[in-house]
C-alpha cells in the first residue's frame, strides 16, 4: 500500500515546501524527505502567476466540459437507434462501430493530424475534444444500458402517444442514469488526463493543456524548478482525485465493463 | 406516420456519432494507408512523390525501428509477468475484506486515474540520482545510489517500474470483477471436501477466472503497446536507444524529422498490430460475459 501512495504523498507533500528544503531534506531519509517541516504556499504562487497554469488549468475545464456534454449526446442518441428502434442494415452500422473500437488512437494520430489540418481546426479547442466526441466504447456502453430499459414502459408510452424524442429523453435516459454517470466519469478522466494528442496539436501555448504545460517545464533542458513542478502536479492531479473517490463504483463499473480507464 | 418520422429519427440520431467516426476514425485510417505509399515531408506539405512499398522496404532494414519493437516487446513480456501475478494477488487479498483492504483500493485505484504525463513527471524526479526520493529509500537499507534513467541497462526497467504501479490498479479491479462473479456455493463445497486455501485458489478461482485472465493479458498487452508519455518525458528514448519505444519512434519520425510517409508506413504496421490483438480481445470478450 505504501509503495502506491509514497509518490502521491511525495508530490503533496514536496509541493509545500521551499526549493532549499526539498533538496536539504532529499538526503539521507527522514520524514522530512517526504513531509513539509515548514509548509509554505510559494510554489502556487509561483506557478500560478508566475507560469500562468491556473490558465491551463481552465483550459482543461473548458475542453473536458465540452467534450463531456457532447460526448454523452452523440453517443446516447446513437446507443437509443440502435438499442430501440429498427431499421435495414442496423447490425451492420454497429458492427462498423465495434470495428471503430478497436482502431488504436496510437496508430491514427499522425493521420489525424493531418484531418485536423485539412478542416483547419489545429491549434483550436475543437481539435482538442471534437475527435472523440463519437466515442465507440461510449455507444457500445450505453447501448447495453438503454437494452435493459424494460420494453413494457416504451409501449406504454407510444400508446399514450409520445413521440421517440420524448420516450429517449423522459424513459430511457432517466432509467440509465448509472450508465451516464460511468460514461462521464471516463471521459471526463480521459480528457483531463490526456497528454499525446494535446502534445500534438496544440501548438498554442495560452491554449495548451495542464499535462503538456507542467511536461514542458519539467523538460531536462530546463532550470529544475522542483517545487513548481510539484504544486502544479498536485493542482492537476487534485480534480480526478477528488471525482475518482466520490464516484470510485461508477468507474469499477466502466472500467469492469469496457477495460477503458 | 409512424414509420416515417422513426426514419427521420434514426437518421438525426445516428448523424452525429457517424460523421464523428467517419472523420475521426475511419479517414485517417485511409490516409495513413494511402499516405504510407508515398515520399511525403512535413516541411514541404505541397510535394507527394509516389514510391509504392519503398517504406515498408526500409522498415525491414531499419534499425531503429527494429530496436523499437523489440523494446517495446520486452517492456509489455516484463510488465505482464510481474503485474499480473502481483494483480492477482491484491485482488485475493482485497477480496476478503480483512480491515484495511478499503484503503488498500483506493491506494492501488489512484495510480490509475492519475494522468500519464503527471506520474512520468513524478517518477522522473524520483528517479533522480542525486535528491530523487528512490536513492533516498534504497539509502536508509544500506544501497548505493543508482543512476536509474540515465543507464542503458537501467532505463527500461525504471520505465516499466512506474508502468506497474499506474495500471496494476486496473488489472485487480477487472480481476476483482471476475473474482465475484464466481458463486460462493463453489468455495463451501471445497471447503467441504477439505481443500485448503491454496488448493481453492489452484484448482477453483483459476481455472474459473480463466477468461477474465485472458481478458486482462490481452488489454495489459495493448496498453503496454501504447507506452509513450513515459518515454516522452523520461528519456526520449536514451540512453542509446535504450527505451526506444514504437510509438514514440512513430511520434519522433513525424514530428522530429517531420518524414510524414515513414510515419504513416510505420503507424500502418502499429495498426495491424494492435487490431490483431484487439480482435483477440474480441473474441474473448465475446464469451466473457457468459457465466
Amino acid at each position: 500500500m505504501l509503495t502506491f501512495a509514497t509518490p502521491f504523498l511525495w508530490m503533496f507533500g514536496s509541493a509545500f515546501k521551499t526549493q532549499g528544503d526539498i533538496f536539504a531534506h532529499a538526503y539521507p531519509l527522514t520524514w522530512e524527505t517526504i513531509l513539509p517541516a515548514r509548509p509554505t504556499l510559494d510554489n502556487f504562487a509561483s506557478v500560478i502567476f508566475g507560469r500562468g497554469i491556473g490558465r491551463n488549468f481552465l483550459n482543461n475545464l473548458i475542453v473536458a466540459a465540452a467534450q463531456v456534454v457532447l460526448t454523452l449526446t452523440v453517443c446516447a442518441m446513437a446507443a437509443y437507434a440502435f438499442a430501440r428502434l429498427r431499421f435495414p442494415g442496423r447490425d451492420a452500422l454497429f458492427g462498423l462501430v465495434l470495428f471503430a473500437a478497436l482502431i488504436p488512437f496510437e496508430a491514427t494520430m499522425i493521420p489525424l493530424f493531418q484531418v485536423m489540418g485539412i478542416l483547419d481546426l489545429r491549434s483550436t479547442y475543437f481539435a482538442l475534444f471534437l475527435p472523440w466526441i463519437a466515442n465507440p466504447l461510449g455507444i457500445f456502453l450505453l447501448r447495453q444500458a438503454f437494452l435493459e430499459v424494460p420494453r413494457d414502459y416504451e409501449e406504454a408510452a407510444i400508446i399514450e402517444g409520445a413521440s421517440r424524442l420524448q420516450i429517449f429523453w423522459n424513459i430511457v435516459l432517466p432509467m440509465s442514469r448509472p450508465a451516464l454517470i460511468t460514461l462521464v466519469l471516463l471521459t471526463f478522466l480521459w480528457s483531463w488526463n490526456s497528454y499525446l494528442w494535446p502534445l500534438i496539436v496544440m501548438q498554442d501555448s495560452s491554449k495548451q493543456v495542464i499535462q503538456v504545460a507542467i511536461a514542458s517545464f519539467s523538460a531536462p533542458e530546463q532550470l529544475p524548478s522542483w517545487g513548481d513542478i510539484f504544486a502544479a502536479s498536485a493542482l492537476a492531479t487534485v480534480p480526478v482525485l477528488t471525482i475518482f473517490l466520490l464516484l470510485q463504483r461508477y468507474y469499477v463499473r466502466g472500467v469492469a465493463m469496457s477495460g477503458l480507464k | 406516420m409512424r414509420r416515417l418520422r422513426d426514419g427521420a429519427t434514426i437518421a438525426l440520431f445516428l448523424t452525429p456519432a457517424f460523421v464523428g467516426l467517419g472523420l475521426f476514425h475511419f479517414l485517417p485510417i485511409f490516409i495513413a494507408l494511402r499516405g504510407s505509399l508515398f515520399d511525403l515531408n512535413l516541411l514541404v506539405p505541397d510535394r507527394e512523390t509516389f514510391i509504392g512499398v519503398e517504406h515498408y522496404m526500409t522498415m525491414l532494414s531499419d534499425e531503429e525501428f527494429r530496436r523499437s519493437l523489440l523494446n517495446t516487446v520486452v517492456y509489455t513480456g516484463t510488465k505482464l509477468v510481474i503485474q499480473l501475478p502481483l494483480s492477482f494477488g491484491l485482488a485475493l487479498l482485497i477480496e476478503t475484506r480483512l480491515r484495511g483492504t478499503t484503503l488498500l483500493r483506493s491506494a492501488i485505484f489512484a495510480p490509475t486515474v492519475t494522468a500519464v504525463a503527471i506520474a512520468a513527471v513524478i517518477w522522473g524526479l524520483m528517479y533522480q540520482p542525486q535528491a530523487g526520493l528512490i536513492n533516498s529509500i534504497l539509502g536508509a537499507v544500506g544501497i548505493e545510489p543508482q543512476s536509474f534513467l540515465t543507464s542503458k541497462d537501467q532505463a527500461l526497467p525504471s520505465i516499466i517500474a512506474l508502468g506497474i504501479w499506474q495500471d496494476t490498479g486496473l488489472t485487480v479491479l477487472i480481476l476483482l470483477g471476475g473474482l465475484q462473479g464466481i458463486p460462493r456455493d463453489f468455495y463451501e463445497a471445497a471447503q467441504l471436501d477439505g481443500a485448503s486455501g491454496w488448493q481453492a485458489v489452484r484448482h477453483l478461482t483459476l481455472p474459473l477466472l480463466r477468461r477474465t485472465i485472458l481478458f486482462t493479458v490481452v488489454l495489459t498487452t495493448i496498453f503496454a503497446f501504447k507506452v509513450f508519455a513515459e518515454v516522452k518525458i523520461m528519456t526520449e528514448g536514451g540512453p542509446e536507444n535504450s527505451t526506444l519505444m514504437t510509438v514514440y519512434y512513430i511520434y519522433k519520425k513525424a514530428f522530429v524529422f517531420l518524414d510524414l510517409g515513414y510515419a504513416f508506413a510505420l503507424a500502418v504496421v502499429l495498426m495491424a498490430i494492435l487490431i490483431a490483438i484487439a480482435l483477440l480481445q474480441g473474441r474473448i470478450l465475446r464469451t466473457r460475459f457468459e457465466y
